[in-house]
């Protein structure tokens, strides 16, 4: 076992403050922002030697992205050490254009699962600042027949939060995939407004993330996940939902990475619609206890989550990760 | 013109759990990731790759497996390695080799996977150490780094709780500020080389949705850590904490691309598309 010395380390550290010049930048060498505003203040300076004699960010090399930053900085603002110009981005509009993001994810909103969807619209830290502006939202709720079911509109204003509770919108499906696009009204940053969807149970609650709905996919990237069977149970169900107006045909493709085992099964996705794949159903029997990796083939362009419903009846899900 | 080559990717970080909330799956295809990470996949007899078990400062268990590509072929092509501590720690995953090879430092990383005890799984993404470009982004867009989540959630009568799982994997500590939308705030001093459970009630609300956001003396990776109030080992749901985004809410783009959008969105308001 090796044990790390931090005594010497603890004996210099401070408390650091992102944005005060008088601050350590790293904390190996005891070396401020001060200290490399100073060398780079020198003339015929240059960032390796700098490096040489301060040793700044050769040990855990840690503080080599405040690094990055702090001599960015020097170069903008050349000697005068400024701290970010929080209001950089508050810039002429002409010829600018609102950025929409348009996500998506599925829900469930049956046999006491509820789906609530939260966005929220703050600055850094909740302090005050330029960051946070207004933006409108439009919500569908589309069934697993493709049909939209619910379209709800309103507007999340800066410094605020939303919360829609799937199960009180009158028609909402017992399960299908919903759109929310959100479209700035003025300048400022996306921040923290990547919504989240919360997964509530009588006694458990799982929360994951929408995706792009651009990075639906059926070539390349984000058609395989790995799961993990116990007792020749995966607990697992694929959500796969159709962005285009055609439906399509699934084949889901599922192979061992520690024996020969695969396993296959045929789906049917409707056009705008979404499919429920349930593994443990589809697929006669899985190895005890493996590592496998399922991949999820699709005529036409589609987005997959993986949900996995635990023994003891508790839920977790995320979506596919953007691997090749 | 010459492409930059690394000699090394930045370090992935998976949280590995006590033993009582599960074990830490990790799942590797290694031709998957190299394909997508070296240009043309070129010959390489010596690529180190390094697992590192970290528990309260120190190195549990060291494992290097070198990993040759001959030809387009990954050798060996998957690793399946299962870990589990006494209490809460990290796996520190390096990947370098000897001559300029890999086109990016950071790249697609697949799940990991917790294992719960009485079967089923979450998944768990890990974190690069390093060289993460929404959080430089970040920092150079608002000087501040910033995590957040928005759907934290406690409900003592269902037995439902929301805590974070913050790691320090560099070599100093670090203290973590984490705060509420009204204004209050935990602080949480992480020893180098540790891990650390931080129960959110006390910026929870019962019942309520809170939104928190994270920050502190050094960037850090964390997760959002969903279990039950009586028995925190039991784990519904693990997911990685949010980044804030600087991007900018209007951007300049082509008087074509414009059109296209509208368009677009046209269409998917009136219900046509999707």
């Amino acid at each position: 076992m090796t044990q790390i010395n931090t005594e010497s380390i603890n004996a210099t550290a401070e408390t650091r403050k992102c944005g005060d010049g008088a601050d350590i930048l790293c904390v190996c060498f005891g070396t401020t922002r001060d200290d490399v505003r100073e060398y780079m203040s020198r003339p015929g300076c240059s960032v390796d030697d700098m490096i040489q004699e301060t040793k700044i960010g050769t040990k855990c090399t840690a503080c080599l992205l405040d690094l990055d930053i702090t001599l960015h900085d020097i170069q903008q603002s050349r000697g005068s050490g400024s701290a970010v110009d929080r209001n950089s981005h508050i810039e002429n509009l002409a010829g600018s254009t609102p950025v929409e993001h348009l996500d998506s994810a599925f829900f469930v909103c049956k046999d006491g699962i509820k789906t609530i969807l939260r966005i929220a619209n703050f600055t850094p830290m909740f302090e005050e600042g330029p960051e946070s502006v207004a933006h409108n939202y439009t919500l569908w709720l589309i069934g697993e027949d493709g049909r939209i079911a619910v379209t709800d509109r309103g507007v999340i204003g800066a410094n605020t939060q939303i919360e829609i509770d799937f199960s009180q919108l009158a028609k909402c499906p017992s399960q299908g995939w919903f759109l929310i696009s959100c479209i700035p009204t003025g300048p400022g940053f996306y921040g923290t407004l990547r919504p989240q969807a919360l997964l509530v149970g009588d006694t458990w609650a799982s929360s994951y993330h929408v995706q792009p709905q651009y990075a639906a996919s059926n070539v390349y990237r984000r058609l395989s996940i790995v799961i993990k069977s116990a007792k020749h149970l995966t607990h697992s169900s694929l959500y796969i939902f159709n962005g285009e107006r055609n439906g399509g045909k699934i084949i889901v493709e599922v192979d061992s990475r520690e024996s020969d085992f695969h396993g296959t099964c045929n789906a049917y996705v409707a056009a705008n619609g979404m499919c429920v794949v349930d593994l443990d159903k589809e697929i006669a029997s899985f190895p005890e206890s493996e590592c496998m990796l399922v991949t999820v083939e699709s005529e036409t362009i589609t987005k997959k989550y993986l949900a996995t419903v635990q023994p003891d009846g508790q839920w977790s899900a995320d979506h596919f990760p953007t691997l090749p | 013109m010459t492409e930059k080559l690394y000699y090394y990717i930045s370090p992935w970080l998976y949280p590995v759990m006590p033993e009582a909330s599960g074990r830490t799956v990790v799942s590797l295809d290694f031709q998957a990731l190299l394909y997508d990470a070296v240009p043309g996949l070129s010959d390489n007899d010596a690529l180190t790759l390094t697992f590192d078990l970290w528990y309260e400062g120190s190195i549990q268990n060291t494992e290097v497996i070198i990993l040759k590509v001959k030809d387009g072929v990954v050798t060996p092509r998957h690793i399946n390695r299962d870990y589990g501590l006494p209490g809460y720690g990290y796996l520190h995953m390096t990947l370098t080799t000897d001559v300029p090879y890999f086109a990016k430092l950071e790249f697609e990383k697949g799940y990991g996977l917790l294992m719960r005890p009485g079967g089923g799984f979450t998944t768990v993404l890990p974190q690069a150490k390093y060289a993460v470009s929404v959080i430089i982004d970040n920092i150079k867009g608002t000087g501040t780094f910033c995590l957040v989540h928005p759907a934290q959630y406690m409900d003592v009568k269902h037995d439902i709780t929301d805590s974070a799982l913050l790691l320090n994997p560099y070599d100093g500590p670090l203290v973590a500020t984490i705060m509420n939308q009204a204004g209050k705030k935990i602080k949480e001093k992480i020893p180098s080389g540790s891990a650390r459970l931080i129960s959110l009630e006390p910026l929870l609300v019962d019942g309520q949705q809170t939104c928190i956001m994270y920050s502190g003396t050094n960037r850090y990776p964390g997760w959002d850590v969903r279990h039950s109030r009586s028995n925190p080992d039991n784990i519904y749901n693990m997911d990685h904490l949010e980044y804030y985004r600087s991007n900018k809410a209007f951007r300049k783009i082509k008087t074509s691309l414009r059109l296209v959008n509208t368009g677009k969105r046209l269409l998917r308001q009136m219900g046509y598309i999707r």
